[in-house]
């Protein structure tokens, strides 16, 4: 095991760690306002300051080792990963729907989850290098890996997070040479899950919100509340927004969960269209950043590990903010860095604690 | 170096690049998008902008002189946010304990999940101050405007309530409703998405406030009618009954005492159809009342006159289709006789010389038919059918009042036509009204209309005299040294279930003229099925009269009382020169002492509008009303501006009778302090004197009216300051 040495300290990647502290300080930022009408500084403001805390202190911790320890690690904390999911299905009170929390609401297993299946998928692809699998029958293991979590996932009846997680292990399969026919073979088997999924899975209630994509007017009272809410809200901020604290459709609290998923319409009312092309935009340099890291990563399981960083933070991104502007169906999916939530902030701030030490360690052998 | 694309290649990350910026360049156009959509905009400031209409708090009705009949306090209510309760039947105890309720009723209404729910409202600030001392999580308190009536049963069927919205439902809470509530102030006010409402602080809340509303009712006439009234209903074994007092020359309802009565302040105890205005709602047949009207008719149209004699057929007299009966068989009457002893068959005949059309045309010109036009709430018209459809036997039973139906306020109405010289006024109920804070309009005047011609009214008048003179039906009528012109009526009760009359079930009228050579005052009293052997007019309806009138008429320095043939009783040389501006002299009527008004102002009163109504406290059409200038004055009025008259301490004495658990106060000023004390030493009334000689001052001042308990009044004595003016007495 290395410790910090010069060399480390002189390729610390300030680019990376501005970027993700303006995001988490822009996140504070509209946290505050989010809560505000409630009261003063909200708890939940001051809840989120302590997640940032300790998941400063994950980054770090995940920093100072060096990386390839992680490869070793990957599979017991990929089974660990999944015994809390398979605990949280024995323990926890269902709430709002869903079973995903343990420890009195305290700790979502499945946060972690993401991480624990970047680390296994990175560990599999760092051994079998996408760039070699040809066959669909390659693909097998690593989907069995990802099927692991999304399964239990499932069964917690977090449909949200478990299509994420999803989506976060199908992101190496975009690195993956194979041909258009085996693409079109996945396509194909993806359409009879998704309808099967629709058929068999899907609750009446989260059919209804994919509905409401389409067409949210269809009950604007019930299930398409929240979307029109949502649109209502970043359509009044405009081009420059209705001031910071000054959103009336956030600060009278037309909007549902806005301090959690819908964050990002907060920030569109009251920074208006400008506000969250900036916001956008740190968000796509941040990712497109770690694509440079992992171009650089001086092993494959670091690149592995960097895009699996990137999927993991690229996916709920992307998702929630369709969500808030109505392009996507109401999932429970967090903005990274942003919505308020202790387990997703510190998993996405461990995540990107992994992606700095790629970055560091880009030259040391 | 640097070890390129260990693992990905850089093709590889150019396509992940492209992946990655797509989906946030669709994202962009999307917000760009919403963010251009003005109806976004719009929606959101719609959703949130919400105009709060606030109803400012409702005007207050005083009578003629300022007292305050019923005004809005802001009470106390108790709510409760049934989420923010933890221990709700710790709450419910405690709850329980101070508002007096079950604890099961009230854990009830505080459980649950919503964030509002009326605990209890309307309670006392005793009650409220309690609940605010335990502080109790989530239990909060309110204020709501309530309607209160200060003086109680007072008056209640013409003032009405307002339901527990505020709005008015009954009487002139109802009729005045749109100018009591006021505008409602609309203010534009957030609303978020729990419905709560935001207010920007610092806005005027109630500057639209309601308007007020000065009646024509004079509380102390009031108070004394209705307590005259109780004991006449009581007196009689009736069931109920009617007195209203009326200026005959401006039309203003100075009193409206009906029984049963009702306190507003639980009209949610009372059958609604039990809050109704008996003068105005109830129409019923007037009996040979209407032979006064009858006899108006007879003689405009000439086809008589009083002395012109009819055979009234000893007491039988056939028309087509039945018989007419006399109560006691007369021969030849003259037509004075006739309306003196109330003959049926002389009133038949009277009638049929004069024609069914003739007949029908003065009787609507007297308002009989139609509504007054007031716009008093459910104002009954009574019933006058065409003249066109009266068979002989209907026209002769509508001369004596029967087949006819009218409203009391009708009839005051048409009594006050013949004793203003034949014109018809539209009774007043609402003297004046005027903006918060703003000054006294006095209500437009409706025209006068002319029914019969003056000689016509005063050839009537004499005739009524006779009725009130020994030989006539209501001796119990007459005043002491008071000239009175009054008819009697004993109308049978129609039985719905029989069909027919009910020969055991009567309402007993009285409509009277005082004094009957200068009328000041027009009484009617009614009384509701009275128990025999005082079921008639003349026994059950004329002594009511006569002791209203008697008190009511001191209010204008006539000082009688009932009783006939007596000397007069006021000493005339107890009179003070005339107030200022209407120095008019007028007939030297023996009993009329002083015009006296118990009010400052009445100089102010127009002659020209009212000439003969100088003494009656009215606020006059032409002139901005004094007396409701005073109505905005905290103090009360200062009684050194009224002029002194010296009553004797009997009179005082009879003035001195508690109403339930009211009084009203006399006027003391005049008296000694021996005086004061012996009159007051039976009665409830506590007195505070100081100075020496004669009452000159009272606190507070006479005609206010007082509750028994805990009663006190201020007498301030003087010795300097002569009683009578030099060289009178």
């Amino acid at each position: 095991m290395r410790g910090i040495d010069r060399r480390l300290l002189q390729n610390f990647d300030w680019a990376l760690l501005g970027l993700i502290t303006v995001l988490v300080i822009m996140g504070l930022v509209n946290l505050n306002s989010a809560t505000h009408a409630v009261s003063g500084l909200a708890e939940e403001v001051r809840r989120q300051i302590f997640a940032v805390g300790l998941g400063t202190i994950a980054f770090f911790v995940i920093v100072v080792i060096d990386y390839r320890h992680y490869e070793r690690l990957a599979l017991p904390v990929f089974g660990a990963c999944l015994l809390l999911l398979a605990a949280t299905l024995v323990f926890a009170p269902v709430t709002r729907g869903s079973q995903a929390w343990l420890f009195d609401g305290r700790l979502q297993p499945s946060e972690f989850a993401k991480v624990g299946l970047i680390l296994a998928l990175s560990r599999y692809f760092h051994r079998n290098p996408p760039g070699e699998i040809r066959s669909l029958a390659q693909l097998a293991r690593p989907a069995l890996i990802i099927a692991l979590p999304v399964g239990l996932i499932v069964l917690q009846r977090d449909m949200g997070v478990a299509l994420l997680t999803l989506l976060i292990g199908s992101t190496y399969f975009a690195f993956v040479r194979i041909s258009w026919k085996t693409w079109a073979g996945i396509a194909m088997a993806a359409v009879m899950a998704l309808i099967s999924l629709w058929m068999f899975v899907l609750e009446p209630y989260q059919q209804r919100r994919i509905l409401d994509v389409i067409d949210p007017g269809r009950d604007p009272l019930a299930s398409g509340y929240q979307a029109i809410q949502s649109r209502i809200a970043v359509g009044s901020g405009g081009l420059l927004g209705s001031g910071y604290l000054d959103g009336t459709q956030t600060q009278l609290r037309f909007l549902p969960t806005q301090h959690t998923d819908f964050a990002f319409s907060v920030l569109a009312e009251e920074w208006g269209f400008i506000g969250a092309v900036v916001t956008l935009s740190v968000y796509l340099f941040l990712l497109l950043w770690g694509l440079v890291i992992a171009r650089h990563s001086k092993d494959s399981f670091g690149a592995m590990l960097a895009v699996g960083i990137v999927g993991v933070l690229f996916w709920p991104a992307a998702l929630n903010v369709a969500m808030v502007l109505g392009l996507a169906p109401v999932i429970g999916v967090p903005l990274p860095l942003f919505s308020y939530g202790g387990s997703a902030l510190v998993t996405s701030l461990a995540a990107l604690g992994f992606l700095m030490n790629v970055s560091m360690r880009r030259y040391v052998f | 170096m640097r070890s390129p694309g260990a693992g990905v290649g850089a093709r590889r990350i150019l396509v992940a690049r492209i992946l990655l910026i797509l989906p946030f360049l669709a994202l962009t156009i999307r917000a760009a998008q919403l963010a251009v959509d003005e109806r976004g905009i719009e929606r959101g400031a719609r959703q949130s902008n919400r105009t709060l209409a606030l109803a400012p708090e409702r005007g207050v009705i005083y009578d003629r002189n300022g007292s305050e009949l019923v005004l809005s306090i802001d009470a106390p209510s108790i709510y409760a946010n049934p989420s923010a309760i933890r221990d709700v039947s710790g709450t419910a105890r405690q709850l329980a304990e101070v508002l007096g309720r079950k604890r099961k009723k009230i854990a009830d209404r505080i459980s649950g999940t919503r964030s509002f729910a009326f605990v209890s409202r309307w309670v006392s600030e005793k009650q409220a101050e309690h609940i605010r001392a335990l502080g109790m999580d989530g239990i909060g308190i309110v204020y709501e405007p309530r309607r209160v009536y200060p003086q109680g049963e007072l008056a209640a069927p013409l003032l009405g309530f307002t339901n527990i919205d505020g709005v008015g439902v009954r009487g002139v809470e109802q009729q005045m409703d749109d100018w009591l509530r006021g505008t409602a102030l609309r203010l534009p006010a957030e609303r978020d998405a729990r419905g709560r409402l935001l207010i920007e602080a610092g806005k005027e809340r109630w500057s639209t406030a309601g308007g007020d509303v000065a009646l024509t009712l004079d509380a102390a006439f009031q108070a004394d009618a209705e307590a005259a009234l109780r004991s006449a209903v009581e007196a009689t074994g009736a069931r109920g009954g009617v007195a209203i007092s009326l200026d005959p020359h401006t039309g203003d309802i100075l009193a409206m005492a009906e029984a049963p009565g009702f306190d507003p302040n639980r009209f949610r105890e009372f059958d609604y159809r039990a809050t109704r205005s008996h003068g105005f709602l109830d129409a019923s047949e007037p009996g040979s009342t209407m032979k006064a009207f009858l006899m108006a008719a007879a003689l405009e149209h000439g086809t008589t006159t009083p002395d012109h004699r009819y055979d009234c057929e000893n007491g039988e007299f056939e028309v087509p289709g039945s018989t007419i009966h006399d109560s006691h068989p007369h021969g030849e009457l003259s037509a004075s006789e006739i309306l003196q002893v109330s003959s049926n068959i002389g009133a038949t005949k009277i009638a049929f010389a004069l024609g069914r059309r003739a007949h029908s045309e003065v009787l609507e010109r007297f308002g009989f038919g139609h509504t007054t036009g007031i716009g008093f709430p459910g104002e009954s018209a009574g019933l006058l059918r065409p003249w066109q459809k009266w068979r002989p036997l209907d026209h002769a039973t509508i001369a004596f009042g029967q087949g006819i139906t009218t409203t009391p306020i009708q009839i005051a109405a048409a009594t006050a036509a013949l004793a203003n010289g034949g014109e018809w006024v539209q009774p007043r109920l609402v003297a004046a009204t005027r903006v918060s804070r703003g000054r006294w309009q006095p209500t437009r005047i409706a025209p006068r209309r002319r029914v019969v011609r003056p000689d016509v009214a005063a050839a009537v008048v004499a005739m009524m005299e006779r009725v009130v003179a020994p030989g006539g039906t209501a001796k119990r009528a007459a005043l002491r040294g008071v000239r009175v012109a009054g008819k009697t009526g004993t109308a049978q009760k129609f039985d719905r279930e029989t069909g027919t009359y009910a020969d055991d079930r009567f309402v007993a009228w009285f409509i009277g003229i005082v004094p009957a050579d200068d009328p000041k005052l027009v009484i009617v009293a009614g009384i509701d099925e009275p128990r025999r052997p005082r079921h008639t007019g003349g026994a059950a309806a004329a002594p009511l009269f006569a002791h209203l009138a008697a008190s009511q008429l001191a209010r204008f320095g006539i000082l009688t009382e009932p009783g006939s043939d007596a000397p007069v009783f006021a000493p005339a040389g107890d009179v003070p020169t005339l107030t200022a501006g209407t120095a008019t002299p007028r007939d030297a009527s023996p009993a009329v002492v002083e015009a006296v008004a118990p009010i400052d102002g009445v100089h102010e009163i127009d002659v020209a509008a009212a000439p003969r109504s100088v003494a009656t406290p009215a606020i006059s059409a032409a002139s901005a009303p004094p007396v409701l200038e005073a109505a905005a004055r905290p103090a009360p009025r200062p009684s050194a501006h009224t002029p002194r008259r010296r009553t004797s301490a009997s009179q005082v004495a009879q003035q001195l009778v508690p109403i339930g658990d009211r009084m009203l106060l006399p006027d003391f000023r005049g008296l000694t302090q021996s005086e004061v004390r012996q009159i007051t030493a039976n009665t409830e009334l506590g007195v505070k004197m100081s100075g020496r000689g004669r009452a000159v001052t009272q606190e507070p001042p006479a005609g206010t009216i007082i509750g028994t308990e805990q009663a006190l009044v201020f007498i301030y004595f003087e010795n300097t300051s002569p009683i009578m003016p030099a060289g009178e007495g």
